[in-house]
């Protein structure tokens, strides 16, 4: 159809040498050989933009980007050196990071609450919560972790965790073309998740639980999933008397892309942050399935010097000031990724003092008074 | 050009190493291991001669931990041939078993250059190389960082990195082992489907039993971790305060001068 709706959505079409419709047009002319050789390959974040806003509903984000990417990697194309660093690192310790394995509980220790490590003691549980990478190794996440782990203890849920042998999902591997570690990563956690009994998967990282829940069965590997803001929305009434702590601020939501504009789910958060009392909800002008990503999905998160270099700006940089015009104290996420890009964000912004950015999680302990920037 | 490659696995050092209770070496048991770096850089460098030059690559390498999956993903850079050689012990070989061992392999092999890291974390002084070298009674030049063909007389080009950030350019005549720093252009990345389809077709040939040394000219006295260190001096002030502070610092520890 090249209406070209794709591009002019996309918030590095401007950027980008071969844009979604260009692209498109390469294929038709049987010419991506020049796509695969310039730096727009690497430069698509995975925002689901244009998916979206397709009106033929051409899946760009999840088929032709990966597709095109796969090529390029298959002619010997090189990605950034820092995305090569994550694929290796993924290979070989299966976490982002090239971290030990071993160290994946490092964020639990002294932590008050019973932690259930299922590869210590296999029992049934009524979830297996994946911790994610972020959350299991990095400092600012580590937090994160610490608290959903005493909000699910509070609300009496049997939980457990794989410890040591949890690895990533894949996710960004998969967009960036990397099938062949994708498949790898499916291969070994199915055979590692059907040894334990549970009910249901919940994850921290929208973009795991969008490969668990749209790709993973594709390889036979079917697990009821569920990222943790629908889990805990639906458990509010069990929430909501805990809720006792005043949060008096105004906070705006950052809608993530995976669980917001890909799956339209929208609400949850929105409850949560709702049902806290003192908290006063505003929201930024592009919200919901119009929200700017943060740039950190699809890969972006080991590109920020390479797209910063071809497209001359950080996503997270302009979105802050999105947050930053609404006049809010708070900036809430709910993607591990977006809470180190906009603490970022903020101190290239100079707003420490007036911008704050917090999971939900971390606000919903704080106000159950669990949480550990809420005096527990 | 016929190219053989050295590769040696090292502890990884994602893993904490563990020393035994003797404190008389690693403990080998608990050791998770990794390809040399810079031997991964002599593959590269190679293939890279091969690319542009024609011929053929070769990898060698002591057979134990995960060298299977290094050997595969070799393969899938483009490597043509994959030999190991048997090694029953959890410690990897020393440099002089690795060069008496590969003195021994080489003839057999009608190869023009060995390529080797010119430095294992595992060995002392990066010895292996120039120990091979001897063995050999061949030409060596170490701390490479690219080879090319076109020297005078029919020998290649090696350039090699001195301290004070000079590059020689030296003439080499082959055969000859050339202990490589880094190639002339970062290790490829090969997609992982590439290695899992070299898993299901390369073939791996064996090599004779290895040179073992009983009683190591180098003997070492006694392993342990450095002990930890936990001072940090945070620096406060204004910006102009800071800054001169930093300069301070710096000039009191030789860094400036
Ligand atoms: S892919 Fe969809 S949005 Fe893009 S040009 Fe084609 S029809 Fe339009
Ligand atoms: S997914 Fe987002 S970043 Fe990628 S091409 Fe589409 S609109 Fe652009």
């Amino acid at each position: 159809m090249q209406c070209g709706l794709c591009t002019s959505s996309c918030p590095l079409g401007d950027a980008m040498e071969y844009p979604p419709r260009r692209i498109i047009a390469e294929a038709w002319n049987n010419s991506l050989e020049r796509v695969i050789h310039s730096p727009s390959v690497w430069m698509c974040v995975g925002c689901y933009t244009c998916s979206l806003r397709c009106p033929r509903e051409i899946d760009l984000t999840d088929t032709v980007w990966p597709a095109v990417r796969d090529y390029a990697l298959q002619e010997g194309i090189q990605p950034p050196p820092e995305l090569r660093t994550a694929f290796q690192n993924l290979y070989l310790y299966g976490n982002v990071f090239g971290y030990s394995p071993r160290k994946r509980l490092d964020w639990a220790r002294n932590l008050e609450v019973t932690v259930r490590d299922l590869s210590k003691s296999p029992e049934p549980v009524e979830v297996l919560w994946l911790v994610g990478c972020y959350p299991s190794y990095h400092p600012r996440n580590q937090v994160v972790a610490r608290d959903m782990a005493r909000i699910l203890t509070a609300l009496g849920v049997r939980w457990g965790i794989l410890g040591k042998e949890e690895r990533a999902l894949g996710d960004c591997d998969r967009l960036f073309g990397e099938e062949g570690l994708f498949e790898m990563l499916v291969e070994n956690n199915r055979r590692l998740f059907e040894r334990f009994k549970f009910e249901k998967i919940v994850l921290l990282d929208p973009h795991a639980y969008r490969a668990l829940e749209k790709f993973y069965p594709r390889f036979g590997a079917s697990f009821p999933a569920e990222h943790y803001t629908t889990f805990l929305a639906s458990r509010l009434d069990q929430i909501r008397p805990w809720l006792k702590k005043p949060i008096n601020a105004r906070v705006t939501y950052h809608d993530n892309c995976c669980v917001g504009r890909r799956c339209l789910c929208f609400d949850p958060p929105r409850q949560l942050l709702q049902a806290i009392p003192g908290v006063e909800l505003v929201e930024m002008k592009r919200n919901r399935e119009h929200a700017l990503c943060c740039g950190g999905g699809g890969g972006g998160m080991w590109l920020d010097a390479f797209i910063t270099e071809h497209g001359g700006r950080r996503l997270s940089d302009v979105r802050i000031q999105h947050a930053l015009e609404t006049g809010a104290d708070i900036l809430a996420v709910s993607c591990p990724f977006e809470l180190s890009r906009f603490e970022d964000a903020v101190k290239v912004a100079r707003a420490e003092d007036r911008l704050k950015v917090r999971d939900i999680i971390e606000l919903l302990a704080d106000s159950m008074g669990l949480g550990e920037g809420g005096g527990r | 050009m016929n190219i053989l490659a050295v590769v040696r696995l090292v502890p990884d050092l994602v893993e904490p190493l563990v020393v035994t209770a003797e404190e008389d070496n690693l403990n080998w048991d608990q050791t998770a291991f990794t390809l040399n770096e810079s031997d991964d850089h002599a593959v590269e460098e190679a293939i890279l001669l091969k690319e542009k030059y024609g011929g053929h690559v070769s990898v060698v390498a002591f057979d134990f931990g995960d060298i299977d999956q290094v050997l595969y993903m070799l393969a899938a850079k483009g490597v043509d041939r994959v030999i190991k050689i048997s090694w029953s012990h959890d410690e990897p070989p020393n440099s002089l078993e690795v060069a008496r061992t590969l003195s021994r392999l080489v003839p057999k092999l009608n190869v023009d250059l060995v390529v080797i890291g010119c430095q294992s974390h595992t060995e002392f002084l990066g010895m292996a190389g120039p120990q091979l070298a001897v063995a050999l009674n061949w030409p060596y030049v170490g701390v490479v960082r690219g080879v090319q063909e076109g020297g005078t007389a029919g020998r290649w080009t090696a350039f090699k990195e001195y301290p004070g950030a000079v590059l020689a350019q030296m003439e080499v005549s082959l055969p000859a082992v050339l202990g490589i720093l880094t190639a002339s252009q970062p290790p490829r990345y090969v997609p992982v489907s590439r290695i899992r389809a070299a898993a299901q077709s390369v073939r791996f040939e064996t090599a004779d039993t290895p040179a073992e040394i009983e009683e190591p000219p180098v003997k070492i006295q006694r392993v342990y971790l450095p002990p930890a260190v936990t001072h940090a001096e945070m620096l406060t002030g204004s910006e102009a305060e800071v800054a001169q502070r930093l300069v301070d610092i710096l000039l009191a520890r030789g860094v400036l001068k």
